[in-house]
């Protein structure tokens, strides 16, 4: 024996996996609600919905906080009532603007029996006071559902009530997505009226109007003050049977908002008529002006504020905030799926039957669609960057920890005998044999779950997040192209670089000899 | 040196290995030989603990072989197989050097110590100095042999197992390496045990061989007791097969080459 025997190797324990996880946890918790920008000490936080009234009544509310010396904030266009909702009741958001029918047929639904035509505010303003959320006076206006059909085809076809829908079954109908799942929604409308229709999708209610101006679709679902009813000419059909309920606008707000601030934005009640309304919509959505200066302009007509202009973000800062937003998300959530799902691939590679868990349980997240997991997301973690960062991570799992276990268990058996039979110990192995060895298949996952990722968080807008989503559903939202490619192609540009930088990491990481291998 | 007692493994209900007793002689050349599946590979195996047997023990230099012991025992013997098993991600001289390095200084691998070992590895294999910083795929099937013999011998080990090293080589390149092996052999003075499933080879290389049949030992000997006083029909069958077409050169046995003293 010319060579001393070695102190025996000891095992190290794995909790790596574990770690890993908590760390991302941690990170997630840390950042502040809405990724990138800094948690105050008390903030007016004011949401609004994916729509341009909903937009603009938050704008106003907004620069009337703002008025009253609030250091105020606007989450906007946010995914959906629940969201809003659930973000209200959870002190994520202070204020939004919402609907009497709203809040009757879908917020309080579950309750108890809804209230055919809740006029007297007191019930429902008792009702919502027992969730810790007061109610200002309507606004002024009702926003009810219409159906809408081109004032053309009307004609022709000699339409003019939705009881007149019944004689042509043929007629291609759209809805919004949520006008078909409400409880005063299409299912409701077709039974009340007994309406015929096969042809029924749910559509976004931005795209529906392009379906109406085309002729792929008949009717849509509109609103009361839509700038479009003006915009594509349509004709409002008459509920004749009186189903919708009412829609007043109104605010929602927290009972522990303080009361100079409720003070000044109470100040819209009663305030704006469906005219003021609509004409405000059309602004921006066929003009093209900017939510904060068309409620600037009316808050100044109205009620002599001259709200401090707000600091106009040029094309160049925007793109840069949604950049650094996007590059947020996208760059802790990878990291920190890398960081779980490589040990998760090598457990899994050591652990066979541990393995086919692990790859099912990783490739379960993956059928869930995207969106939806965003959601999921939002009752653990609220709403902005957090939960979007989670939603990405565990989207971003699978294809690194499929390939660092189909990398690992890939490599030659007699390879891996040679490096027992010279006496390296699992984790030297590992370190050295192994994991070089698998190094081309492992930077492929990543890379798939890094192009992927840059995709996918767009979404991240539908539940405040912000980065290149945020133009995207604006865009959608005012039908301005301009606008969707100001998101999409960064995006796009994103993922090419980062699929180019992923491809030079490869060209140093990948040992030479392995490259040379290959061909 | 290394002794197996008893040592049983079974694959479902065959027997690789069917209660083997075999002593190692130290510092000799021994070669395993036998028919496809007689249990060589597998008897090589558990002496380097890559195969835990079923009944039996393992012992070398004393020291049971058992999956706690071998990975520090493992560094005692040097072990190569077909084609070398080189790492295809390190070049020749870090696949020779991977086991030193990883050691490192605190376990007496320093860097010039690594540089002198592979200077005298490279001496002794006959190994192009220029090579070393090839990647296996750039090496010839001989280079890369001298490479898997020289990560099997950096640690310099007790003993040394080869599996059938010689086998994926053309056979030319195959005669040049057996006479280079038998010198290395020779000069090594170490105990050396050899799978390989031609009698020439282990009649050439070995001190004695050990022929195995289904798990077994049948014969043990010189080559030349092998031919001249087979055990059974077994071996005279065994010897029968390899030696056709060369019945009339004289066989290598007769090339005078004497025991061990």
């Amino acid at each position: 024996m010319n060579t001393p025997m070695p102190a025996p190797v000891t095992r190290r324990p794995r909790h790596h996996g574990a770690l890993a996880l908590g760390c991302v946890l941690a990170l997630a918790l840390a950042l502040p609600p809405a990724c990138g920008e800094p948690s105050g000490p008390r903030e007016l936080v004011v949401g609004s919905k994916n729509f341009t009234e909903s937009v603009v009544l938050g704008e106003l509310v907004t620069q009337l906080g703002a008025d009253a010396g609030a250091p105020v904030r606007h989450a906007r266009q946010l995914g959906g009532t629940r969201l809003l909702w659930n973000a209200l009741l959870r002190g994520e958001l202070d204020v939004y603007p919402e609907y009497t029918g709203t809040i009757t047929q879908e917020i309080l639904a579950g309750e108890d029996p809804p209230a055919p035509r809740p006029g007297a505010g007191d019930t429902l303003a008792e009702r919502l006071a027992a969730h810790g959320v007061r109610i200002s006076a309507p606004i002024g206006f009702d926003n009810t559902y219409v159906l809408g059909m081109r004032r053309e085809r009307a004609e022709q076809l000699g339409i003019t009530s939705i009881s007149d829908l019944r004689a042509h079954p043929d007629l291609a109908l759209a809805f919004s997505s949520e006008f078909m799942d409400r409880g005063d929604g299409w299912p409701a409308l077709a039974a009340r009226y007994s309406l015929p229709h096969r042809d029924v999708r749910g559509l976004d209610h931005d795209l529906a109007y392009k379906g109406l101006e085309q002729g792929t679709i008949d009717v849509t679902d509109l609103y009361a003050t839509d700038a479009e009813i003006r915009g594509y000419d349509l004709r409002p059909l008459r509920d004749d049977a009186g189903h919708f309920p009412e829609y007043q606008a109104l605010l929602l707000f927290r009972d522990d908002v303080p009361t100079a601030w409720v003070d000044a934005f109470t100040r819209l009640e009663n305030a704006i008529s469906a005219g003021d309304m609509t004409a405000m919509n059309a602004r921006v959505k066929l003009d093209g002006v900017p939510e904060h200066v068309v409620a600037a302009d009316v808050l100044r007509e109205r009620f002599g504020v001259t709200a401090e202009p707000a600091a106009v973000e040029t094309w160049w800062t925007r793109l840069r905030r949604h950049t650094l937003e996007h590059l947020l998300l996208v760059g802790i959530s990878l990291a920190a799926a890398i960081a779980v799902a490589l040990p998760l691939g090598v457990l899994a590679a050591r652990r066979p039957r541990l393995g086919q868990l692990v790859l099912g349980l990783a490739g379960v997240l993956q059928t869930i669609p995207s969106l939806a997991l965003f959601v999921f997301m939002i009752p653990l973690l609220g709403i902005g960057g957090p939960p979007a960062v989670v939603a990405l991570f565990l989207y971003s799992l699978l294809p690194v920890v499929r390939n660092t276990h189909a990398g690992l268990t890939g490599i030659t058996p007699a390879l891996i005998e040679s490096a027992r039979a010279l006496g390296l110990p699992p984790h030297a192995r590992l370190r050295l044999v192994e994991l070089p060895l698998a190094a081309p298949s492992i930077l492929a996952g990543i890379k798939t779950a890094a192009v992927i990722n840059v995709g996918t968080a767009t979404l991240g807008a539908f539940i405040g997040a912000g980065g290149y989503g945020q133009p995207i559903f604006t865009g959608i939202r005012l039908d301005d192209t301009g606008l969707i490619l100001q998101g999409a192609v960064p995006a796009a540009l994103l993922a090419l670089v980062v699929h180019g930088v992923f491809e030079l990491a490869e060209r140093r990481l990948v040992p030479l000899g392995l490259r040379l291998a290959r061909g | 040196m290394i002794s197996l007692r008893g040592v049983t493994k079974r694959y479902g209900p065959r027997f690789a290995l069917d209660d083997l007793t075999l002593d190692v002689p130290a510092g000799e050349t021994t070669a395993l030989i036998g028919p496809s599946g007689c249990g060589k590979s597998t008897l090589l195996r558990t002496v380097i603990g890559l195969v835990t047997p079923d009944a039996g023990q393992v012992t070398f230099d004393g020291t049971p072989v058992d999956p706690d012991s071998a990975p520090n025992l493992r560094r005692h013997m040097g072990y190569v197989i077909q084609d070398g098993g080189l790492f295809p991600h390190l070049t020749a001289r870090e696949n020779v050097t991977l086991m030193a390095r990883w050691l490192g200084p605190e376990r007496g691998w320093d860097d010039t110590r690594i540089e002198q070992r592979l200077d005298q590895l490279v001496h002794l294999t006959r190994f192009p100095e220029d090579g070393l910083s090839r990647y296996p795929c750039q090496l010839s099937g001989g280079q890369r042999q001298r490479v898997g013999l020289m990560r099997a011998l950096v640690l310099d080990p007790a003993a040394l197992l080869l599996d059938e090293p010689l086998g994926a080589l053309d056979p030319m390149i195959r005669v040049d390496l057996q006479a280079e092996l038998k010198q290395i052999f020779a000069d090594l003075g170490k105990t050396v045990l050899l799978v390989t499933h031609d009698l020439d080879e282990a009649a050439y290389l070995g001190h004695q061989s050990v022929l195995l049949r289904d798990g077994r030992v049948v014969q043990r000997g010189t080559a030349a007791d092998l031919i001249h006083a087979p055990a059974d029909e077994f071996v005279t069958r065994f010897v029968r097969a390899q030696h056709r077409g060369l019945a009339a050169e004289p066989g290598p046995d007769a090339s005078g080459r004497g025991g061990p003293a």
